[in-house]
Formats: C-alpha cells, sequence, structure tokens
C-alpha cells in the first residue's frame, strides 16, 4: 500500500470525517474526478526531495482541498476532522512508514462560476520506507 | 565564600560580535535565497511552449473533460506565459530584526495585480491547480538550506580567525 493509499484509508476510516464525507476523499484534484458528490475532499501530491544525509528518508508536498456547495463553514468543519485524524500521526505498515504534517494553513476560495466553496491547505509527509 | 569570575565583558562582547557576523552572513544569504526562490518561481510561470490556441489544440489538458500534463516528465505545476501579467505579479521581501536569529523571505504573488492567480493554484471543479509556489519552493528547498549551513559555518570559522 503506497503513501497514497495509506493517507487516504487513515482519512476515511476516522468516523468523523466518514460522518461528513463518508469515502469521498479523493485521490486525485476534483478535476479529474467523475462527477464528484458534495461535500467532498481530495489531495494531489505537488513535489518532494530525497533526504540530503539519510537514505531511503525523504519528504513528499501535497495539497489537500475541502470542497462544500454549502458554506465556508461546512469545509472548514471537514478540514478540522480531516486534520485531527492526520496531524503529525505516524502511518505505518509493511512498505512505507511516515509522519505527516499540515505546514501551510487552509487558503480559501469561492468559484464564481460554479457556486463551490473550497480550502486548499500544504501538508507534508515525512517518509521511511521500510 | 565566593569567586569572582573576571572578564565577562570580554565574552559577551565577543559574542556581541559573533552575533553581528552572524546577521551579516546570513542577511546575504537570505537575499541571495530569495532571489533564488524568485528566479525558480519566475522560470516555473514563463512557458511560452504553448499558446491559448496551442493548448486549446492540445484538447485543453487543465480541463475538466481530460487533464493531463502537457510536459510529460516535466513537474505538473508549470504555466504558460499569457499575458506576462503573473510574472509581473510577483512580489518578494526579506525581513530580519537584528539578534533575534529568525530570518524571513518570502516569494509570492500580488493578488490585487493578479486576482485569477488564486484560481491557477487552487484549481476548480473543472480545471486542475498548479501551485507553483510550494513547487519551486521544493525545487530549491536543499539548494537553499545549504546555503544557510554554509553562511553559518562561514561566520564561525572567520569568528575563530
Amino acid at each position: 500500500m503506497s503513501v497514497r493509499s495509506l493517507i487516504r484509508k487513515t482519512v476515511i476510516e476516522d468516523a468523523v470525517v466518514y460522518g461528513l464525507i463518508e469515502d469521498r476523499f479523493y485521490p486525485a484534484q476534483l478535476a479529474s474526478v467523475k462527477s464528484p458528490k458534495f461535500p467532498c475532499a481530495c489531495f494531489a501530491f505537488v513535489g518532494g526531495n530525497p533526504d540530503r544525509d539519510i537514505p531511503n528518508f525523504g519528504f513528499l508536498t501535497f495539497n489537500i482541498w475541502v470542497w462544500s456547495s454549502e458554506n465556508f463553514e461546512q469545509a472548514y468543519e471537514i478540514y478540522g476532522a480531516m486534520k485531527a485524524s492526520l496531524n503529525l500521526k505516524r502511518l505505518k505498515n509493511a512498505e512505507v512508514s511516515f509522519v505527516s504534517n499540515e505546514v501551510a494553513k487552509p487558503i480559501e476560495n469561492y468559484d464564481v462560476v460554479t457556486g463551490d466553496y473550497y480550502l486548499m491547505a500544504g501538508w507534508r509527509v515525512r517518509e521511511i520506507e521500510v | 565564600m565566593f569567586t569572582i569570575i573576571e572578564g565577562t565583558e570580554i565574552v559577551i562582547a565577543r559574542i556581541g560580535r559573533t552575533q553581528e557576523e552572524f546577521d551579516r552572513r546570513l542577511d546575504k544569504v537570505l537575499d541571495a535565497s530569495v532571489k533564488l526562490l524568485g528566479n525558480a518561481v519566475k522560470k516555473n510561470i514563463s512557458l511560452t511552449c504553448h499558446s491559448l490556441e496551442g493548448l486549446a489544440e492540445m484538447g485543453y489538458p487543465y480541463a475538466v473533460r481530460s487533464p493531463f500534463n502537457p510536459h510529460p516528465g516535466s513537474p505538473t505545476y508549470l504555466v504558460h506565459k499569457q499575458s506576462g501579467g503573473l510574472v509581473a505579479s510577483m512580489r518578494s521581501g526579506v525581513s530580519h530584526l537584528p539578534g533575534s536569529g529568525v530570518y524571513t523571505g518570502y516569494v509570492g504573488i500580488d493578488e490585487t495585480e493578479a486576482p485569477y492567480a488564486r484560481y491557477v493554484i487552487m484549481g476548480t471543479r473543472k480545471m486542475v491547480g498548479r501551485n507553483f509556489l510550494t513547487g519551486s519552493l521544493d525545487e530549491v528547498r536543499d539548494e537553499i538550506f545549504n546555503r544557510f549551513i554554509n553562511g553559518l559555518r562561514q561566520a564561525i570559522i572567520e569568528r575563530r580567525m
């Protein structure tokens, strides 16, 4: 199971998150998702680097988006639950071991064309291959 | 019984001069680092290989109907230059309170000049986002780190001499 899969599994298995968006935490930007149902969230990797000193260690940066057709309050409630489930938690399986944390607070946007309220936050994974 | 420690004023003065040397060195490193990051951002939002018409012919690669990276093997956050407004709206700066040990630099976009920048970075339901700021920072993060390490090292070496 990859870093991507483990992040998604961890978040959607959280009872609070599931109560808000069920399993609609898509592992891709929303524009890539066919017929998304709102409210929902998604995440996508931006980049990253291997560690300069330690073999098999590195970090990845990714963004989390939360989408609401209602208002920003709903988006923040979902984001708060997601953050509580993921921030600074050690995630591990037979293939990877890592800690992810928020590195940039959410910024807001409202799409006047579609009426979407959405947030985007910056996150980082510090990864150790096992 | 007590002990008199002599020469503390000399030690304090030396610590002060060391701090000044650190500040002098690291202010230069900070300026150079912000320029490095600024150049990376500028490069990543100045692609001229595809015009709007060319992107349309490719099937609108950033659109919801068929998002794909028009530059296979390259980062997904690259942005094509159209009017030049995005580059023109770039802003950067540094701040450092002497003696604080905190050095801050930034590169960003002035949204009053390019209000669409937020849509480019965050995307929309119908268009993939291209976070060229974080992507550019990832590209130069190691180089900036190394420059600060070397700057500190040089400051220490010069104080010893």
